[in-house]
């Protein structure tokens, strides 16, 4: 639909000029911005259109998010996060707990979506996650990931609310199954944004780390030195399929490759200290404090963190055969890797 | 501040269907569930070919006192090309045009049902017109009472819904059991809006199983100021509650534009889903003031708890979007104030509107000389936060 005439029009004629910008960007730069041809979301995007928009109701703005996340032309998943229902009397902060709670039920699975063949709009469901956990280091008074207002005063994210004792009022927990989990992990403070942990190594040996705030901006994280906290891994991996041998992999053998160069590192306190579960498929109680992020150094052989992992969460252990290669259910082998293994746990990250 | 221009005669009686329960009303039950079929043989085409577009006053006309043959006739006459003998002979039809006649229905309701018998869905519903309370009569087309609606597909539950359907008892927000209990409150993930407007047969009528998703095209549009809207009340939606409308955009418009651009079915928020009742207009509507407002308002707001959640799955479906951004029916105006809070780049209802521009139809650019993507409009979507550039967001 091309109706320019710019020969027998000028800019006066036709009305544009009054409101030329700086940048010249045009309605087609802007919509192509927020509805790319390309696969996948700009999370940043996303939050920062919600939070500059215009609403009649504070709820429109968790409603769009419900369809936009609910929908598949913006590349996401095309089941709806969470029951798509309209409260007239909900609150917007509430709303957003729902929309984060559905988009976050299960996700431990997806750690390892690509490996496992998994559609690239449910990985969606877990970039969503992972993006809130990644640029949000401070979580909300009762849940893992940002308050509303939290979300809605990005891009600062200094914003801190006082964490809150006891169960939340809206369940909203994301249940990690794959990832890789350290206890007794000390930190000390290097400077604004960087801190050293220090935990068993694998072999009996205290080993150390260097982790950084992942925004690299240095802001209090409420890591308290001396402190023993727990460390989650929820790097996506890969696993690489390189023969049809029939066989068991799971997500915690060795073979298992990280997706990302720089780990995502949750740091976590145990909600019931002292009461660790040790049977297979328990749950652990974990509230986040922080997320960190470590880069393995170069002269590390392992790609993951050199600690002891005193804990495994339950794994999806995959069946290779020559035809197939599809995923049950299993506990994680005691020997893999030669580590000890206290219990297979689902990790409920509050 | 009253809203002014709502549809009153010299007495400030309503001009709209004011009974809420009425029963030409359209019935509270949840949108239709469509279960996709693989079969994609089916009539997706065959709806499209015959499509007669028919006059605002053929469509609203009614059938008075024509007899069965001369509606049958009329019926060959635009659909003859599609229409078999084996259509024409099947008792569901005789049955059908004998109820439109009997209720006096319009030309453009039943114009809007041929459209639906005429496919492979109406002739598997078609094996449960026996069964009450399966197919409904809303404005001459049938609407599904959808399966999901009730758990387990034996007639006892189908001999359930038809008590509670017909007695119109069902909430819609509600999944319910057998045992009428509510065992569910959520909207079906595919759950698709109640109505549809029928362009051609210029009707809002039930979005039933033989309408493709994505041959629906919604029209996306930002709300303009309140002191800029007036109420309508038209027949292309039965008259059920009045429209607001930006000041000076008629309807005619509107569908002329869909109908220049090929499209059959459209979803336009004012004409398909139900309005809010206007208590303070100027002047007041003296009638059924207290009775009817609380009525209308407790059934918009029944409806739109199933309702409002299926808006999302309109654009989701849909191929492309017809947009208007300078408001609903208004002409394109490339100088319009890109950052007013009101423009449509600036809502936040709008951005899951958003599709690509190639997938994007621009309405209200008849007579305008511009590239509506080429116009300059603002920075204000792309001043996201410090040291962001376009660039650096596409990435």
């Amino acid at each position: 639909m091309d109706c320019r005439e710019p020969e027998k029009l000028t800019n006066v004629d036709i009305g544009i000029g009054v409101q030329i910008s700086a940048d010249g960007t045009t309605l087609g730069d802007a919509i192509n911005t927020l509805a790319p041809a390309g696969r996948g979301v700009n999370f940043h995007l996303l939050i920062s259109e919600i939070q500059r928009r215009s609403a009649t109701t504070e709820l429109d703005r968790i409603r769009g998010l419900f369809y936009l996340c609910g929908q598949s032309h913006l590349r996401f998943p095309s089941k709806p996060p969470a029951p798509v229902t309209y409260e007239m009397d909900e609150e917007p902060g509430d709303a957003w707990i729902r929309f984060v709670g559905g988009l976050a039920a299960n996700l431990g699975l997806l750690l390892g979506r690509q490996e496992m063949g998994f559609p690239d709009v449910r990985a969606d469901r877990l970039n969503f996650c992972l993006f809130l956990l990644e640029n949000f280091p401070q979580p909300s008074a009762e849940h893992w990931f940002p308050s509303l207002s939290q979300v809605l005063a990005y891009p600062d994210i200094s914003i801190q609310e006082p964490q809150i004792q006891g169960t939340p009022r809206i369940r909203a927990s994301l249940n990690i199954t794959a990832g890789r989990l350290y206890r007794g992990v000390k930190f000390t403070h290097i400077d604004d944004h960087a801190y050293e942990a220090e935990a068993a190594g694998a072999e009996g040996r205290v080993c150390t780390a260097t982790l950084s705030a992942q925004t690299g901006v240095g802001i209090d994280v409420g890591i308290i030195t001396g402190h023993a906290y727990v460390l989650l891994d929820v790097t996506p991996f890969s696993h690489p399929i390189q023969d049809q041998t029939p066989g068991f992999r799971g997500p915690l053998s060795l073979d298992v490759t990280p997706e990302w160069d720089s780990h995502l590192i949750l740091v976590c306190r145990e909600l019931t200290p002292g009461k660790t579960p040790t049977g297979t498929a328990a749950d652990y109680h974990l509230r986040r404090v922080t997320s960190l992020r470590w880069i393995p150094p170069e002269t590390c052989k392992s790609r993951w963190l050199p600690f002891q992992d005193s804990l495994r969460t339950i794994e999806p252990t995959f069946i290779v055969n020559p035809t197939q290669y599809y995923k049950r259910w299993q506990a994680p082998d005691p020997n893999v890797n030669g580590q000890d293994q206290l219990g297979s746990i689902t990790v409920v990250l509050q | 501040m009253g809203c002014t221009g709502l549809p009153v005669d010299t007495n400030g009686k309503p001009l709209w269907c004011t009974d809420t329960r009425h029963p030409d009303a359209w019935l509270s039950i949840k949108p239709q569930v469509l279960h996709r079929r693989k079969d994609t043989s089916r009539i997706e085409l065959q709806i499209w070919k015959p499509a007669v577009i028919l006059s605002d006053d053929e469509s609203n006309t009614r059938i008075g006192n024509r007899t069965y043959q001369e509606l049958d006739g009329w019926v060959w006459k635009l659909w003859g090309g599609i229409l078999s003998d084996s259509h024409r002979k099947h008792p569901a039809y005789t049955e059908w045009l004998s109820h439109f006649i009997s209720g006096n229905y319009c030309f453009g309701s039943v114009h809007a049902w041929v459209a639906w018998y005429i496919t492979e869905d109406f002739r598997d519903a078609n094996m449960s017109l026996g069964v009450p309370g399966y197919v409904f009569m809303c404005h001459g087309v049938p609407a599904y009472a959808p399966s999901s609606l009730f758990d387990g597909p034996d007639s006892k539950a189908w001999s359930d819904s038809s008590i509670l359907l017909d007695g119109m008892k069902c909430w819609p927000k509600f999944r319910i059991n057998k045992a009428h209990r509510v065992v569910e409150n959520i909207c079906p993930r595919n759950a698709m809006p109640r109505r549809v407007w029928d362009i051609c047969a210029n009707k809002v009528v039930p979005w039933t199983e033989h309408l493709d998703d994505s041959d629906v095209v919604p029209i996306s549009h930002a709300w303009v100021h309140w002191e800029e809207r007036e109420f309508v009340t038209t027949m292309v939606n039965h008259h059920l509650w009045p429209i607001p409308l930006p000041r000076g955009v008629h309807l005619k418009g509107i569908r002329d534009e869909l109908i220049q651009h090929n499209i059959r079915y459209a979803w336009l928020d004012v004409l398909c889903l139900r309005q809010e009742a206007q208590p303070y207009s100027v002047p007041p509507v003296r009638f059924y003031e207290d009775d009817y407002f609380l009525q209308a308002e407790k059934r918009r707001i029944e409806e739109w708890a199933a309702d409002i959640p299926t808006i999302g799955s309109v654009y989701a479906a849909s191929k492309q979007v017809f947009v208007y951004f300078s408001g609903l029916g208004r002409p394109f105006n490339a100088a319009q104030n890109w950052q007013d809070v009101r423009n449509w780049l600036n809502r936040a209802w709008t951005l899951q509107e958003t599709k690509n521009p190639q997938n994007m139809i621009v309405g209200g650019m008849q007579g305008v000389p511009v590239d509506p993507w080429t116009c300059q409009a603002s920075t204000c979507t792309l001043t996201l936060g410090p040291g962001w550039t376009v660039e650096s967001l596409r990435n």
